[in-house]
């Protein structure tokens, strides 16, 4: 089997094809599945005109250009999948092409960071982990959300940093944190790495400055709401509870940063980039309640842990990614969208449903599966956060 | 010593217990066995304990009515004689898993004085005199069928181990935990995976089919009990970031995972142990705590006379069982009620933190005598 996939990713041809076929999928989806909750509730953003809007509206011009024709995007937004209105696949398609064109950019990051850690194997097998991952195809083309775009200036700026561009990394990163925050949780790693690798302490400083920039950026277009943008509500929906924290101790806070003290303590020894990174965000998971799409974030940092760092580590990942599935199927009552059919595009509403969505109705509200299968799948996702982080911790102390 | 003990007043579940068994002893004498549905998941150790409640009934006394009205710390003699009575199955039992575990350390040292101590060290542990003579922990029948699996298991008997297993499971549900562990044990021979996993589903299949034969009522009965017994619950642990995130769940996963990934060909008794240890662990005072820790009782017993080194970690732990409330034969003041829970609580994590560090020190050791071994392989020629 392995000796197949790596036949397949060495044959320059075959991975071209793959990665063709791969995104041909990938369109063809994002022009006939349904629009999820998450799209309504920019396109809502759009509309309501006086709430603070991020940097990340960039992506949806589509959404934007058509507020005067708002009539085509309420029915796109209520839209059945596989219609034959033209128009409304091309509402469709055009809402989510930037999103698939990030994507692809990602991936070809991810290759470059590969190639440069190991060789262009190594480079090809990361770019294809992160682009063949369902999961990614579900959180960015088919949810329609915009952290790919943090994902994607993430991933160039851990590429800049490999290929020693450490201003440039910075910069990425700094745009990052002023599109999405997150990378910014990430920035304890990279100054460590950078201290390890004995690089000049104005990177060091170009990263913390830049880093504070894309805060301060971050802060100024969620103002005057921050702090609500951060906790209970935003257009990016990110419950921080170390922010949101109301009693005098935070949890999330407390461990995070013992995390990171420890991190200090014991990676003396290490100069892996990605067994830095990959913790930081894993441990975040642990002590918050992440959205499913959120768990996008570590993805390119798994394909590279994988790809680069511990290939006996790689039965992890679709553990990992298949919890995560499962948890959001039952979390979001099977991907339903406000057209009342789910993102895997058969009906959960209306009269005459066929058998198996009624199955599938039957089945979410099982009390069964409300009281033992979903806690059951919930924790184990979680326990899978702490597993992974403490593996690739482990490699520290080698 | 053991014997007189017996004849303690019932208290706690003791008296539901004899509840169980006259519903079940009227059903098989009028023929009405649709009563079975009463007492539902307490059914199986409720026949175990049909001999001895029947026996009861034929004796020549002045029966009182059963139920802790009539029978709470009483001290009659036919309320003294019923508690006599339903304590003979898990005298039994007692004496069962005493052998048991010492067959168990005898086969695994290869040392019969080693087997008699560790007999002793079950028998002679006030722990375990005061839940299965005093108070008549019925827990005691299943874990002593689950441990006679382990044995068996020990030996490479797969079959009988997976039907005793299941059959301890089908009384109590905590072999159900241990089921993914003990699959670790088998090292990759697949024919005694099939065997073990053949032995485990037939007798839960048929108890399935039981359930359903006595009308879906029944199945829908047990289904729903968490919703109507809360305290069923507790076995969850805390909800850690939202409220299906379930500190047992997490803790036997992570502990899969730690037990997966870095103990090297593990064996069965220790598998067993942490998988127990972690549900115990990890389940709130009220689930975890009272009769339900004589489940690891034997199981501390069998690995701490197999890893000396364990043997702080096991005197600790059953210290602060017996001062637990709940558990503790003496009240204490309530002011300390949170220092002795937390403090069992903290003596069963330092258990199994013990016993995961012994195993991956032993993963490291032979790793480390792989390797030197290499090294003098390489330096000979």
């Amino acid at each position: 089997m392995s000796g197949r996939l790596s036949g397949l990713i060495e044959n320059q041809n075959a991975f071209i094809l793959l990665f063709a076929v791969i995104s041909a999928v990938k369109v063809v989806l994002s022009g006939i599945a349904p629009a999820s909750f998450e799209m309504k509730d920019i396109v809502t953003l759009i509309q309501s005109g006086n709430v603070s809007i991020g940097p990340w509206i960039a992506l949806y011009p589509a959404l934007y250009n058509h507020t005067s024709n708002a009539t085509l995007v309420a029915q796109w937004l209520l839209a059945a999948p596989g219609q034959t209105n033209t128009n409304l696949q091309m509402t469709s398609l055009s809402v989510r092409l930037p999103l698939f064109i990030l994507d692809l950019a990602s991936s070809i990051a991810l290759y470059y960071t590969g190639r440069t850690l190991g060789s262009v194997t190594t480079g090809k097998l990361t770019a294809l982990i992160w682009f063949a991952n369902p999961y990614a195809l579900f959180g960015i083309e088919l949810l329609g959300v915009p952290d790919v775009l943090a994902v994607f200036l993430l991933v160039a700026s851990i590429a800049m940093l490999v290929r020693k561009r450490p201003l440039l990394s910075s910069i990425f990163l700094g745009l990052g944190v002023w599109v999405k925050f997150f990378p910014i949780l990430l920035v304890p790693a990279l100054l460590l790495y950078e201290h390890r690798s004995k690089a000049p302490r104005k990177n060091s400083i170009a990263t913390v400055l830049l880093s504070l920039a894309g805060l301060a950026a971050y802060l100024q277009w969620t103002t005057p709401s921050w702090r609500v943008y951060l906790t209970a509500y935003s257009p990016v929906g990110q419950p921080f509870p170390f922010v949101a924290g109301e009693t005098a101790i935070n949890n999330s806070a407390f461990v995070l940063i013992l995390f990171y003290c420890l991190m200090i303590f014991f990676a003396k020894n290490t100069k892996n980039l990605v067994t830095l990174l990959l913790p930081s965000f894993l441990v975040y998971y642990a002590v918050s309640n992440p959205s499913p799409q959120y768990l996008i974030w570590v993805a390119p940092l798994m394909a590279l842990d994988v790809a680069t760092a511990n290939r006996s580590r790689a039965w992890l990942l679709p553990i990992f990614y298949g919890l995560a599935f499962t948890n959001w199927f039952f979390s979001s009552s099977a991907f339903l969208t406000p057209s009342g059919y789910s993102l895997l595009m058969f009906p959960l509403g209306g009269d005459n449903l066929p058998s198996f969505s009624l199955a599938v109705t039957r089945l979410l509200d099982n009390s069964i599966i409300v009281n033992m299968l979903l806690p059951l799948v919930s924790s184990a996702l979680y326990a899978c956060f702490l597993a992974y982080a403490i593996d690739t911790a482990l490699t520290w102390l080698r | 010593m053991k014997f007189l003990l017996m004849f303690t007043p019932p208290f706690g579940d003791l008296i539901n217990w004899a509840s169980v068994a006259e519903i079940l002893l009227n059903a098989i004498s009028t023929g009405h066995y649709n009563q079975v549905t009463v007492p539902g998941v307490y059914a199986g150790l409720g026949f175990l304990l049909l001999p001895s409640f029947w026996i009861w009934t034929r004796l020549p006394i002045t029966h009182p009515p059963v139920g802790h009205h009539h029978m709470l710390f009483s001290s009659s003699m036919p309320v003294l004689l019923l508690a006599f009575l339903l304590k003979v199955p898990i005298f039994l039992a007692d004496i069962g898993m005493g052998i048991l575990i010492s067959n168990i350390v005898s086969q695994a040292t290869g040392s019969k004085s080693k087997g008699r101590t560790a007999f002793l060290a079950w028998y002679l542990n006030p722990f375990n005199i005061y839940w299965i003579n005093i108070f008549g922990g019925m827990d005691t029948i299943p874990t002593c069928i689950f441990m006679a699996g382990l044995s068996l298991g020990t030996r490479s008997k797969w079959f009988r181990s997976g039907l005793s297993l299941a059959f301890a499971a089908i009384l109590r549900v905590f072999p159900l935990f241990t089921f993914p562990f003990i699959l670790l044990a088998f090292k990759n021979r697949l024919s005694n995976v099939v065997l073990f996993v053949i032995g485990f589903i037939v007798p839960l299949a048929l108890a399935f089919g039981f359930v359903l034969s006595t009308g879906v009522v029944t199945f829908t009965w047990i289904v729903g009990i968490p919703s109507r017994q809360f305290w069923l619950m507790d076995f969850f642990g805390y909800s850690l970031t939202n409220i299906y995130v379930k500190l047992t769940y997490v803790i036997l996963v992570l502990q899969f995972f730690v037990t997966y990934r870095y103990w090297k060909g593990p064996d069965l008794i220790p598998l067993a142990t942490v998988s127990v240890l972690a549900l115990l662990t990890a389940a709130q005072a009220y689930g975890g705590s009272a009769q339900h820790f004589i489940w690891a009782s034997p199981l501390l017993t069998t690995s701490v006379m197999l890893n000396r080194n364990e043997k702080w970690s096991c005197i600790l732990t059953f210290i602060t069982a017996c001062l637990a409330p709940v558990i503790s034969p003496v009240p204490l003041p309530a002011v300390t009620d949170s220092l002795t829970w937390g403090a069992f609580y903290a003596a069963k994590g330092n258990y199994l933190i013990r016993i995961n560090l012994n195993q991956i020190r032993k993963f490291a050791t032979n790793k480390t005598k792989t390797l030197e071994l290499q090294m003098v392989t390489n330096s000979l020629r």
